[in-house]
């Protein structure tokens, strides 16, 4: 946190050293979130690419309230949504869109990860939206079920009914790739 | 099955993804180029340093400008004005015969996000033979606490002792005699008057205050004071009768930072004084201590080049330190103070100490930080150097966001305690590894209780279920 703090005092400040410190320090978290919320490689990077590049742009403006980590994730999850919900299909199967690659698969790819993770995720992207993304929000984007619900406007009992909905969901997913 | 924990856990750890070389390098280079498009102005590296120190209380600094200066404008009746109808002659041999006088101060701040608020009050008397008594109050917006000071500086003794009831502690220092020129220099009325009598000022005409007709004069001359107090506005009301002052006020402002405001008034002239008055009594129990305001009397220099450059910075310094006051006011007063403010002041704790304050009191959180912050521990290495690598604005800021933090975790559990909402802290027991300990709660309803465990996680339970949590903390 303290680092955060002088982090973001520098950023202010118009340090470029800052700024690419924040950027490697968030860049594969932020992937991550967006990635799970979309299940679209390109999707995801443009919705990173553009948060940070709308954060260099907010140096001057940039609130130094509260802390960095929630504020580029929130970036980002509010982007996410924004892109969900344009597109009326929602968020792109794994079948639907280009293949993820896999670390083993060469690093001519733009986002890499490991099978586990492209297990993991292609079960999340056969969640029913409202419990995809409450999961990855609880999970992968250390959100509290408070925040969760109020960004998504319904009650605290509503999210969490969903959160434990789509748990047993994952968990009959997985477990029937296991027994496949 | 696999048990929903274990998906839980897996996804934490597992699902993970990265960014190709390739990747990020082409996305760094874009985000650096938006970072380049966007600076337009000069970056606040280039602004004016505010201040050196957060953890010296700089409000305080502000609060002893305030009161020093209108401490000196005690003399400001002396003024030059040709056209007035009180002559500067008069006034002087009027308050030549004015062997003792009272009077009150107080100053308080404002800017476009904070209301007018008190930063000071302080009654004072001062007697011509004897010295000044002053009673201060200051509104600290650390602590959020009064903090009252009784000063006597006496002119025989040539000592200055400070009572501070709140801590039960005092303070005394002697004048050498070249301090004591130098105080005389920067304190005598018959000083004052000279250096008024350098200012540009214009007469504002005659008026009534209480009754009393007045005639009133203004100076904004940016050498008034000798330019320690910057840029002011300062006015005087004075009896047209009796050639004395009424009223005298300071305003101070710098655009967008704030307001400073300084009220001289309740002026009482030739009032009877006991010599008693002016002999500090120090209770049997108050022990030697350092005082958040200090009249520190400076030897008077001699005038080479080095002293020059010495009182230059000094000036410079003093300036420094009230605009960081006003800063301080300002954030401090736009502050949420919440849950999640008191996490963070904990985390600060554990991450600086890997422990947490033993009490949440104000006083306790900011003399705890300042005592870590100075400590020998690799974090507060850690801290030291970091703030080495900075400029002093950085530093000074990132030392304010530090205590601000260490504040906001403080105002929360005061919160608690006004709105009775039943908290309690375990800090001197729970330690940041104590996931199962109760750091600190509060009730949220009727049978429900917020907790901040050992390790931060925060969480909401039934009384029945916080008694049994509570029993290891407590036994």
């Amino acid at each position: 946190m303290i680092e955060d703090e002088v982090l973001k005092w520098k950023f202010k400040c118009g340090s470029k050293d800052a700024l690419r410190r924040i950027y490697e320090k968030y860049l594969n978290r932020l992937l991550t979130l967006a990635m799970a919320l979309l299940n679209d490689a390109g999707a995801a990077e443009d919705v990173v690419h553009d948060v940070f590049v709308c954060f260099a742009e907010s140096a001057e403006n940039f609130k130094l309230a509260g802390s960095l980590k929630s504020y580029l994730t929130t970036c980002v999850i509010n982007r996410a949504r924004d892109r969900i919900r344009a597109n009326q299909r929602g968020p792109m199967r794994l079948d639907e869109s280009d293949p993820i690659s896999s670390n083993l698969d060469g690093p001519e790819h733009s986002i890499i990860c490991s099978e586990e993770s492209q297990r993991l995720n292609h079960a999340i992207a056969q969640l029913p939206d409202k419990q995809r993304e409450v999961i990855v929000l609880r999970l992968k984007g250390e959100m509290k079920f408070r925040d969760i619900a109020k960004l998504h406007g319904v009650s605290i009992n509503t999210i969490q009914g969903r959160y434990r909905y789509g748990l047993n969901k994952l968990r009959s997913i997985l477990d029937g790739e296991v027994e496949e | 099955m696999k048990p929903a924990n274990n998906i839980e856990k897996a996804i934490k750890k597992e699902l993970n993804f990265s960014a190709s070389a390739k990747l990020h390098d082409r996305m760094l280079t874009d985000v650096l180029n938006a970072q380049e498009k966007s600076k337009k102005t000069p970056s606040a590296l280039t602004e004016p340093n505010i201040g050196r120190t957060i953890m010296k209380s700089p409000i305080t600094k502000l609060a002893v400008a305030a009161v020093l200066a209108v401490a000196c404008l005690t003399g400001f009746y002396m003024w030059t004005g040709g056209q007035s109808g009180i002559a500067l002659a008069d006034v002087v041999a009027r308050m030549e015969q004015a062997k003792a006088y009272a009077c009150q101060m107080s100053a308080t701040f404002r800017n476009q996000d904070v209301d007018e608020m008190p930063i000071s009050h302080a009654k004072v008397l001062i007697a011509r033979d004897l010295g000044m008594k002053t009673n201060i109050e200051i509104h600290h917006p650390i602590t959020g606490q009064s903090v009252l000071q009784e000063i006597y500086v006496l002119l025989p003794e040539r000592t200055i002792t400070t009572l501070m009831p709140n801590e039960k502690k005092y303070s005394q220092l002697e004048f050498d005699e070249a301090s004591f020129e130098g105080w005389r220099g920067e304190y005598d009325p018959q000083t004052m008057v000279k250096r008024i009598l350098n200012c540009k000022h214009t007469s504002l005409g005659r008026s009534t205050i209480d009754g009393v007709e007045v005639e009133s004069f203004q100076t904004t001359d940016p050498n008034f004071m000798d330019g320690s107090m910057g840029e002011v506005d300062v006015k005087i009301w004075a009896a047209v009768k009796t050639s004395l002052p009424v009223r005298i006020e300071v305003d101070k402002s710098e655009e967008n930072k704030g307001h400073l405001h300084i009220v001289v008034c309740d002026f009482r002239w030739d009032v009877p004084v006991d010599a008693a008055e002016f002999e500090p009594v120090i209770p049997d129990h108050y022990t030697p201590g350092r005082p958040m305001l200090q009249i520190l009397p400076k030897k008077k220099p001699a005038a080479d080049e080095e002293t020059s450059m010495n009182q230059e910075a000094e000036k410079k310094k003093r300036a420094m330190q009230a605009e960081m006051g006003m800063k301080m006011l300002a954030m401090s007063k736009q502050a949420v103070i919440d849950e999640e403010a008191a996490i963070k002041g904990l985390k600060l704790f554990a991450e600086l100490d890997s422990s947490y304050p033993e009490a949440l009191d104000m006083p306790v959180l900011v003399s705890e930080l300042a005592r870590i912050v100075k400590g020998g521990g690799p974090s507060a290495k850690a801290f030291r150097e970091t703030i080495q690598g900075m400029t002093d604005e950085e530093a000074m800021n990132y030392k304010l966001e530090t205590v601000l933090s260490a504040q906001g975790l403080g105002r929360f559990y005061q919160t608690l305690v006004q709105d009775k909402k039943d908290p309690a802290y375990y800090g001197k027991s729970v330690t940041p590894e104590d996931a199962d300990q109760v750091l600190m709660r509060w009730k949220v309803s009727d049978n429900e209780y917020r907790v901040i465990f050992g390790t931060l996680k925060a969480e909401t339970v039934t009384a029945e279920a916080l008694a049994e949590l509570e029993k290891l903390p407590l036994e």
